[in-house]
């Protein structure tokens, strides 16, 4: 997942938000049946979807970054041979 | 709470038209700059317009949004009327929300039965159309009137009319809204009443 991924992602859950945040602001100027349901249904569908993406973009930035990843022990050349490369033999 | 989902809406509108034209790099400023606009914000708007569409969609004149109820909303609001629908609008404390106050319901989870029965009616009202007389989905509970009005006062006990039909009162097979009880609730209720 490269980082042009979570630009997509970003810009797709604004897109979603903006349309989501457009259907709250009518039925707030407008509290008619329609705009009050469709606010309520669609809207927060479309909000839903919006945040969904936004997190996905986020779990795979902090992936990107190693944040995510299992934490592993740094190894260095004075911890010696790895174990597994001894040729003790059994 | 409108005033302050439209707030929120413009402030998130205007973030995310800000972020969607400027489309910066990603630097941990923008990062934190779209989680509020694409979360934060939105999010706040969301809640205070759903709150404020549950509030909105208590009142009388939401109902008379749709133009099939004007008939029983004029009524209801009509000073001179004598209809239970007139009388019960007449209250003080809850005369504007009297459609739902008297049509809602009053069981577990009854809030959220009542929206479903709404977007049944607001589907009904602008796809699946109607049929004139208007018809209850089912009959009118006697619970959503003893809700209100208890029967455990000794007042209801002595009215000789209660006490005749006090099990088919209870077993809701007799209606407190009935004509010649207490009924017809609306004008327009007669010519279509169960």
């Amino acid at each position: 997942m490269s980082l042009r991924t979570v630009h997509r992602l970003a810009t797709a859950a604004a897109v979603l938000a903006l349309a989501g945040v457009a259907f709250v602001a009518w039925s707030s100027v407008d509290p008619s049946p329609l705009a009050v349901v469709v606010a309520m249904t669609v809207g927060q569908s479309v909000g839903t979807a919006s945040l969904i993406l936004l997190v996905a973009a986020i779990v795979i930035d902090l992936k990107r970054a190693g944040v995510l990843s299992p934490m592993r022990p740094r190894r260095t050349s004075n911890d010696g041979p790895h174990p597994r490369s001894s040729n003790v033999r059994g | 709470m409108r005033v302050a989902a439209l707030i929120l809406s413009a402030i998130a509108a205007a973030t995310l038209i800000g972020y969607l034209v400027a489309r910066p790099a990603l630097s941990p400023a923008v990062r934190l700059w779209l989680l509020a606009a694409v979360g934060v914000f939105p999010l706040g708007a969301a809640i205070t317009g759903n709150v404020a569409g549950f509030h909105v969609s208590k009142r009388r004149s939401f109902c008379a949004g749709c133009h099939v109820m004007e008939a029983y909303t004029v009524d209801a609001g009509d000073p001179r009327s004598t209809s239970l629908a007139a009388v019960h609008s007449r209250n003080r404390f809850f005369g504007d929300e009297s459609c739902y106050t008297c049509h809602r319901d009053y069981r577990l989870f009854g809030t959220v039965t009542t929206k479903v029965g709404g977007l049944r009616h607001a589907w009904a009202y602008y796809v699946g159309g109607w049929t004139e007389p208007l018809r209850l989905y089912r009959p009118y509970a006697n619970d959503q009137c003893t809700y209100c009005h208890s029967t455990s006062l000794p007042g209801f006990a002595e009215e000789p009319e209660h006490v005749v039909v006090e099990d088919e009162l209870a077993r809701g097979t007799t209606s407190c809204a009935a004509d010649g009880c207490h009924g017809p609730p609306h004008p327009r209720a007669r010519r279509g009443a169960r």
